[in-house]
Parts: C-alpha cells; structure tokens; sequence
C-alpha cells in the first residue's frame, strides 16, 4: 500500500455514510424529481444511489466531494431509466406539412396562435408547471430526458450528446421536435381546456 | 427557407451560433411569416418556464425517509 492508499482509506474511513440520507437526500431528491416529475420513481431513484454508493464505497476515489461523487451516480440512474425506457416508438404527429406545393408550412392545427404572451408575468405559476409537465410527459421518452436535461437544467450540450449517446445536430433535431410539440400542447391544454 | 427550417434555426440559434447565411435567411423569413413570429415568441416563453421548473423545491417526506431507511439497513 502506497501512502496515497493509506491516506485514502483514512478518508474513506472518515465518511460518515449515516448522515448522507440526511445531508444529500433532499436535493438528490429534487433533482430527480425535476427530472422524471414523479414522487415515488424520485424517491426510488434517492435509494438506490445510496445503495449504490454504500456498494461502491470502495471505488470512491475521494478526487470529488462525496456530493459530487453520489450525484454522478444518480445522474446515471436517471439516464439508465430514459435509455430503458427508449424501446417504447411514439411517432408524433407532424406540425408541418409534408404534402407537395406546401412542403414545411404550418398544419393549421399546430399552427402559432399568438396567446402565449400572458405567460411571462407569471412563469413560476404552479398550474403552469403543472401543464407543462404534464405535456413533456407526451413527449417520447428518450425526449423527455434531453428535454429536461438541456432546456430545464441547461448542461453542457456536449455532456447532453454524450450521455444519450446522439450528435449534436440529432439534439437540435430532437429539441425542435420537442418545442414544437411543447408549445402546441401547452397551447392547447391551456386555452381550449 | 420553409416554416420548418425557420423554426428549426430559431431553436439551434439558442444554443450555437448561426452561419451568416443562416442568420439572413431567418430574417427574411421571420420579416414576412406571422406565423413564425408567434412561433419565436412562444419558444423563448416556452424556455423560461422549463427553465424556472429547475428553481421547484421538492422535498423527501417523513414517509418516504423512514423508508429509505429501512431499505438501507437491509440491504
């Protein structure tokens, strides 16, 4: 054993894996709830990272906080849990024509009506929220996670690319599908409930 | 450019930069689309409230603590 192993086990001795429910379970919790906005996949996806982080105490290799290390396992959870769910083919309905003559115009359903502008007083409304989620919720799953990923938490585009395996320009591909499919449902949940 | 590909640059253009060629075609079209116009509006409404979704504060209930409490041991 090398003295850095010495002074490594002395660390991992030090940690104190009693207290990690109650000094990271909360935010580990919001930020898996942000995620997959559902309290119960949330809280099980709290647990098994600490079940993991128990397992694999020993390849913790203290060059990152505790925190940080327990987060990098529940982001890939999170990942695992869009990735499996993947297989699931939503094939949503086309905003633009495809028909020849109007070849990328507006289908008048999906069209823009312009109502939106009331929403920006009052972003941090609950109902809303809940409305949009419920509407990333319709998106197919693998979607929802780049989704919440790149427009909600805003990570590094890079990082997005990597983590659900894509190009950067099936991420631009995937985003505009996604908005554009956002913005009709919220749109239609909201005005015509 | 058609409705689709405007709508396409107006979301790449949030998140990397345009060639110059791209950036005049959008502002051809956005100069005559109404419909596009709505559409750049909506979307940059559209991202503020995903992006406020992040500032929710949720929190583990009792319940759900005791749980995973009790999970952990045995495990």
């Amino acid at each position: 054993m090398t003295k850095f192993d010495l002074l490594l086990n002395d660390t991992i001795q030090n940690i104190d894996t009693s207290k990690w429910l109650d000094d990271y379970g909360d935010l580990m919790y919001s930020y898996a709830y942000t995620r997959v906005n559902d309290a119960d996949l949330a809280k099980d996806l709290v647990q098994e990272t600490l079940i993991g982080g128990l397992k694999g105490l020993d390849n913790f290799e203290g060059k990152s906080s505790v925190k940080t290390w327990l987060f990098s396992i529940l982001k890939r959870k999170i990942i695992d849990f869009y990735r499996q769910k993947e297989t699931r083919k939503t094939k949503p309905l086309s905003a633009f024509f495809r028909e020849k003559g109007r070849v990328g115009h507006w289908v008048p359903e999906a069209a823009p009506k312009g109502k939106f502008a009331d929403f920006e007083e009052d972003i941090e409304n609950k109902e809303l929220q809940d409305a949009i989620n419920n509407c990333i919720g319709l998106l197919p799953e693998k979607w929802q996670g780049v989704v919440r990923d790149k427009l909600v938490e805003e990570s590094d585009t890079e990082e997005v690319c990597k983590e659900y395996e894509i190009s950067s320009s099936n991420l631009w591909v995937i985003i505009h599908r996604a908005k554009v499919q956002l913005r009709d449902c919220l749109e239609k949940k909201w005005f015509n409930a | 450019m058609s409705c689709q590909k405007a709508s396409y640059i107006i979301e790449k253009r949030n998140v990397s930069k345009l060639s110059l060629i791209e950036k005049f075609q959008l502002k051809f079209h956005l100069a005559f689309c109404k419909l596009c116009q709505r559409y750049e509006n909506d979307s940059r409404i559209i991202g503020k409230i995903l992006r406020a979704l992040e500032n929710q504060n949720h929190k583990l209930s009792a319940t759900q603590k005791e749980e995973i409490k009790t999970k952990l041991q045995s495990s």
